[in-house]
């Protein structure tokens, strides 16, 4: 182990802010450190998950397909060169975007997807094992009604019957934090106040739901003496402090108002999955423009294979033809992430569609005013693009491929396409088979997930040596953010 | 713990600043000066302390909380000054912490809540807490404080499966729970204490959220479940009645919370149901109207209140909270409330009572294999987080290669096999707890074979797969002996003709591997020897024999490892061509032994496996070492030199304060809490029990659940002493 005592010491009231979070006792760490990061205006954040992979080559200029097998970084302009088809809906970003190739996080295990696994750079999990990198970067902002907002998105049935998801961001080890998967429930949450008609009612009866909490909780309060009462007056708290959210939201009604998104049919007829993908996106991109939170998540497929929009890809019912073992084979959304993601066509519509997405935050963003400042909000946001689920879905997760849009103010350098060099070598780099690579031992600059998420908080000022690399993950990579990524 | 009147008294006197700084001057100040601050003062601030400028005055300077509560601690400890430097007297130190406890009640209760954590448990002197004498001292009846306590995940999550199946609503993926948004300490200790635990913003969010998903699960569920009221009532053109809402209502609150609701709480949540109903109509109304009930407080918080008198006599717990501790105390998951039913029947009013209806459960199913006693031995040994250390795939190549028949058929990608090693130990726990006879012992010592199965289970795999090839064979033969119009396709006979020969070859092979002994490593001696604990136990490169050290002197020895000091750099030098053993030499410079001697020696002797738990005999080249030795573990019998592993553990086995300790912890995992010298008698007679019953783990939690501690509750405020300004 590389780290010192005190170098750990300092990282660890970071690392372990969502541990003790439950205890009444331990103090508020990265809150306290928020004030080192409030000048320069907000730097939003949004993460964008696509599942079942995101294939090397999809963000790779094919005249650079040479250097996926490289023993130094390379770090090359991106203006010279054009984007694959794959990437076609987002090539008008190309000189706000930096494409990142060779990151590591076999760690992570991401074969068929990495719930709460990706964003923390930890071994996957059904319950979450360290705090996430939204939830981190969303305690280092200046406050918000809402520290950050999750949207989990999935096939239509799915986010029909589960309208609360627990998939990608937690706040530590096992504390998921909710994702909203029926964009109605989103949208009341958050622009129910002013909505009108039942669902400003419904907003007013949400709050009501706190008061009956807090007279219940007097019950039990009014027997208690002591430490136990201290401790059951952080209970009380939390329940006044989540009102004082939905009131905040009140507060700043004028921007919601101003703000909020067209509450179409989408919302109330979805007539296939991404009639409600758009809507989910449409309650994030909101809640960002009316200054909600700074800090999105979209989930898209819930972290595991079986997410895919296929309704709207229009692969409902599809068969290929010459499938696995040379036969006919119905395409389900696990089986379209088995397909070989260079040959199949089905696989541009598909990634066309994730970046259309995409773009349906970007441009929005892009074109609004950053209130009270200058230039777009998109100006002061970093969007970070890829796959929970590594490079393909049956992935190694060394090849693991990363888009970052925007430059967060001025902090991240655009138009550039850096490469590390990976712990393993791909069988065939142009083949399909970028899972099957082989582990090695960490080669000189390479850099592992944890490194990326760790560079975020550089940027936000908040200069740590590592995320989340300890206890049985320390060492797997040097300390330090990749430098090759901040301006 | 403190009590509300020691805090107010403590407040009272922090508030009277100038006679408290007066007497600073004369009582802390010289000791001070004589023995810190040459090390904490202006010259030099080790471990970024500096002494000298403190006033005592927290009023004016609330920032020395914290740096007195460090002092408390170290002189309390005898932790400083170094142990080189002179020390001062007794009086001196008494006068000293006196002043702090009286005049810093910050430092006081930071101190008292520090040591309530789980990792402070041992540090109530095991000796005394082991003297009769103690126990005689006691008081008579020695309580546990009143108190709430937050549920389990787990219990929470299984609490919805089993309301969405009792009501029928549709099983949506697999029967999926919404997690719980709240989890357990993270650390290797005991995780269920009570005070550790409450809720957040965020988390009482997503549980009003949640709550909301189950009832739209609940109501769009299956359209032919006509089991629940509430999708009744949902789907019904009418409003419900009074009567009906009530039942809901009612329904809610025995699933959720485990009790009817007061009158006055029906007429609330009723009138707020029907509120809401007449606002948005029946569906919506009664979503919006029943999540404050289905995210209650009582959900969430289980109380401990007792009976409190005026006379703040401790008193027993009332039936229904006495029903909820039991069902608490035996299971995590499912909804059974076994105990229910003896508050209903009035025949949970008293100890006797508890002894009968712990009796009647033992009709059905022994103490020890209660889901709560493996989850404490998981907890106490820690092994299943061998499933989380991260381990080079490489390496695990290299292991598949040197031992292919144990790690055959894993997915190098996956876990490596180690949740096979955490399933073998699983396994032989819960044959030692069938047996119920030497339970420590055996976990300490029984005999497992190179793959970690005991004999036990080993005899019952064997049985298991013997009677399932028997039972194949006879039913094929069966088939092909059938006649007539029965008789089998000639196409299918020989299939299963084929399958027959299979199923006779697979037999024989059971047989024959049953006489051979398994090759390739020697047998494995207790939990401590087994792949799971030892990975759990190790980093992702090499053993952690500092962290098994410090497991045998915490859980077996009773003892305690002071913090790290802030100033220490605690990483081993790095040099391939060294074994860890020699690179450990480095804690044997005299500031780090003072600590290390109490760990090193317990860890080295596992030093015979290597970070993934596979046997060795070599290292670099080399013979491993593995002799080790016990110091100052409290009982001279145990202290010396071992020759390897099996030495330590056996002797660790047979010595009487090693028991003890194990029900030491015991009492902390049941009670949610570390044990004072007040729990002395309770502690005592556990033991009795465990010991005098051939170390049975029934008898251990029997006296345990009918302890005082368990039955007891004191400190929370009479009902009549309520007031409407409370």
């Amino acid at each position: 182990m590389k780290i010192s005592r005190r170098e750990s010491m300092k990282y660890a009231a970071l690392a372990a802010s969502g541990a003790m979070v439950g205890s009444p006792f331990a103090p508020p760490v990265l809150q306290a450190a928020a004030t080192t990061s409030d000048k320069g205006g907000p730097r939003r954040f949004v993460f964008f998950l696509f599942s079942n992979g995101l294939h090397p080559n999809h963000v790779r200029p094919k005249e650079l397909l040479e250097t996926a097998k490289t023993d130094k970084v390379i770090d090359v302009d991106m203006a010279a060169h054009k984007l694959p088809e794959w990437s076609a809906p987002i090539e008008a970003y190309r000189d706000r975007m930096t494409i990142i190739h060779g990151v590591n996080g076999e760690h992570c295990n991401t074969n068929h997807g990495s719930p709460f696994g990706c964003l923390a750079g930890v071994k996957k999990g059904k319950s979450p094992s360290a705090p996430t990198i939204d939830h981190a970067v969303s305690q280092l902002q200046p406050k918000t009604p809402l520290p950050m907002l999750g949207i989990g998105l999935s096939q239509l049935g799915t986010m029909q019957t589960s309208p609360i998801s627990y998939s990608s961001s937690a706040a530590g080890e096992a504390k998921p934090l909710p994702l909203f998967s029926d964009p109605r429930m989103a949208y009341q949450n958050i622009f129910g106040c002013v909505a009108g008609g039942k669902s400003e009612a419904g907003f007013l009866a949400e709050t009501a739901w706190y008061d009956q909490m807090l007279a219940d909780s007097d019950r039990l309060r009014r027997r208690l003496a002591g430490e136990e009462a201290a401790k059951f007056d952080v209970y009380i708290n939390g329940l006044k402090q989540a009102k004082q959210q939905r009131l905040d939201l009140v507060r700043i009604k004028d921007k919601l108002a101003k703000a909020k998104p067209d509450y179409n049919d989408r919302f109330e007829n979805p007539q296939e999955s991404g009639d409600w993908w758009q809507a989910g996106i449409d309650v994030g991109v909101a809640a960002l423009q009316a200054g909600v939170t700074n800090v999105l998540t979209i989930d898209a497929g819930l972290s595991g294979p079986d997410g895919m929009p296929l309704d709207t890809l229009g692969l409902q019912g599809a068969v290929q033809q010459n499938g696995e073992g040379g036969k006919p084979r119905a395409i389900n959304s696990h089986y379209l992430g088995h397909m070989n993601q260079m040959d199949e066509s089905v696989w541009v519509t598909t990634r066309h569609y994730s970046f259309k997405m995409l773009d349906r935050v970007i441009k929005p963003l892009a074109s609004t005013p950053e209130p009270g400042g200058q230039g777009s909000m998109l100006d002061n946001t970093l969007v970070v693009y890829t796959s929970d689920s590594g490079e393909v879905q049956h992935s190694t997760g060394i090849h693991w491929p990363f888009v970052l849009i925007g430059n967060l103010g001025g902090r991240f350098r655009t138009g550039r396409y850096i490469q590390y060099p990976t712990w393993g070598t791909s069988l065939n780099p142009g083949s399909g088979q970028w899972g099957k690579g082989r582990f090695q031992k960490r080669p000189d600059n390479g850099r592992t997930i944890n490194a990326l998420w760790a560079t975020m908080l550089h940027a936000m000022g908040k200069p740590v040596d590592h995320f989340n690399l300890d206890g049985g993950r320390a060492g797997i990579d040097k300390l330090g953010p990749m430098e090759e990524l901040l301006t | 713990m403190i009590d509300m009147r020691t805090i107010v008294c403590l407040l009272i006197v922090v508030s009277c600043t100038a006679t408290a700084s007066a007497d600073f001057q004369q009582s802390v100040r010289p000791l001070l000066e004589k023995h810190c601050i040459a090390c904490h003062g202006p010259k030099k601030q080790e471990g970024d302390r500096r002494f000298d400028r403190l006033t005592g005055n927290l009023s004016a300077h609330p920032e020395e909380g914290d740096v007195w509560a460090v002092i408390l601690e170290q002189l309390e400890t005898d932790a400083m000054p170094p142990e080189k430097q002179p020390r001062p007297g007794a009086s001196e130190v008494a006068t000293a912490t006196t002043w702090i406890k009286e005049n810093v009640g910050q430092a006081y209760r930071l101190i008292a809540r520090k040591m309530m954590r789980p990792e402070n448990g041992n540090h109530v002197p095991h000796d005394r807490l082991f003297d009769p004498k103690t126990a005689e001292q006691a008081p008579k009846i020695a309580a546990s404080p009143a108190r709430i306590w937050r549920v389990l995940p787990q219990s929470y999550e299984d609490q919805q499966k089993w309301w969405l199946r009792a009501k029928g609503a549709a099983k949506v993926r697999g029967d999926s729970v919404l997690p719980a948004p709240f989890g357990l300490h993270p650390e290797h200790e005991l995780k269920n204490y009570s005070f550790l635990y409450t809720l957040e913003a965020s988390q009482t969010e997503g549980l009003a959220n949640n709550a909301r998903s189950l009832l739209i699960r609940m109501i769009d569920g299956d359209p032919k479940n006509d089991r629940s009221l509430i999708r009744k009532l949902a789907l019904a053109k009418e409003p419900p009645g009074d009567e009906e809402l009530d039942k809901v209502i009612v329904d809610l609150y025995r699933h959720w919370i485990g009790r009817d609701p007061e009158d006055d709480e029906l007429a609330s949540k009723r009138s707020f149901v029907a509120k809401q109903i007449k606002t948005f109509g029946n569906r919506e109304g009664l979503i919006y109207g029943l999540v404050p009930v289905m995210a209650h407080p009582e959900v969430f918080f289980r109380r401990e209140y007792g009976a409190p008198q005026a006379s703040g006599e401790p008193s027993i717990l009332p039936p229904q909270e006495l029903a909820d501790a039991l069902n608490r105390a035996l299971q995590d998951r499912g909804n059974s409330n076994h105990f229910a039913r003896y508050v209903a029947n009035g025949r949970l009013d008293s100890r006797d009572d508890v002894v009968a209806a712990l009796a009647d459960y033992e009709k059905h199913r022994k103490l020890s294999r209660a889901e709560t006693v493996h989850r404490f031995l998981e907890e106490y040994f820690v092994y299943p987080h061998s499933l989380h250390v991260f381990k080079c795939p490489d390496d695990v190549k290299q292991q598949q290669k040197e031992n292919g028949l144990l790690f055959r058929g894993f997915d190098a990608t996956k876990t490596f096999g180690r949740d096979k090693a955490v399933g073998e130990t699983h396994k032989v726990i819960d044959k030692i707890l069938e047996e119920d006879r030497r339970v420590l012992t055996q976990l300490l010592t029984v005999r497992t074979d190179y793959m970690g199965k005991s004999d036990a289970v080993l005899e019952y795999e064997f049985q298991y797969n013997k009677r399932k090839a028997e039972g194949n064979i006879d039913r094929m033969e069966k088939e092909l002996a059938r006649t007539g119009e029965k008789k089998l396709p000639d196409d299918k006979r020989a299939k299963v003709t084929q399958e027959l020969e299979k199923q006779r070859k697979r037999l024989a092979e059971l047989i024959a591997q049953r006489k051979s002994p398994d090759p390739i490593g020697p047998d494995r001696m207790g939990v401590l020897t087994q792949r799971s604990w030892l990975v759990t136990h190790s980093t992702n490169t090499e053993n952690h024999a500092i962290h098994r050290g410090k497991w045998v002197r915490e859980r077996l020895l009773g003892g305690r490892i002071p913090d790290v000091p802030i100033t220490v750099d605690a990483a081993l030098p790095e040099d391939p061509t060294k074994t860890l053993r020699q690179r450990m030499q480095k804690t044997r410079n005299s500031e780090c032994w003072k600590c290390h001697r109490l760990m090193d020696p317990l860890g080295l002797p596992f030093e015979q496996w290597d970070h993934f738990g596979s046997y060795r005999e070599t290292e670099l080249d080399r013979p491993v070492v593995a002799s080790g030795e016990i110091i100052d573990s409290g009982d001279p019998k145990l202290d010396g030199p071992v020759s390897g592993p099996q030495e330590l553990v056996q002797r660790l086995a047979n010595s009487e304060r090693v028991h003890q300790v194990f029900v030491r912890y015991a009492f902390r995992f049941w009670m949610g809490r570390n044990e004072t010298l007040d729990d002395s008698r309770t502690i005592q007679n556990a033991y009795k029990a465990y010991k005098e019953n051939d170390g049975s783990m029934s008898s251990l939690l029997r006296s345990l659940l009918t302890s005082d501690a368990f039955l007891y509750r004191t400190g929370a405020v009479p009902k009549e002493e309520l007031s409407d300004e409370n």
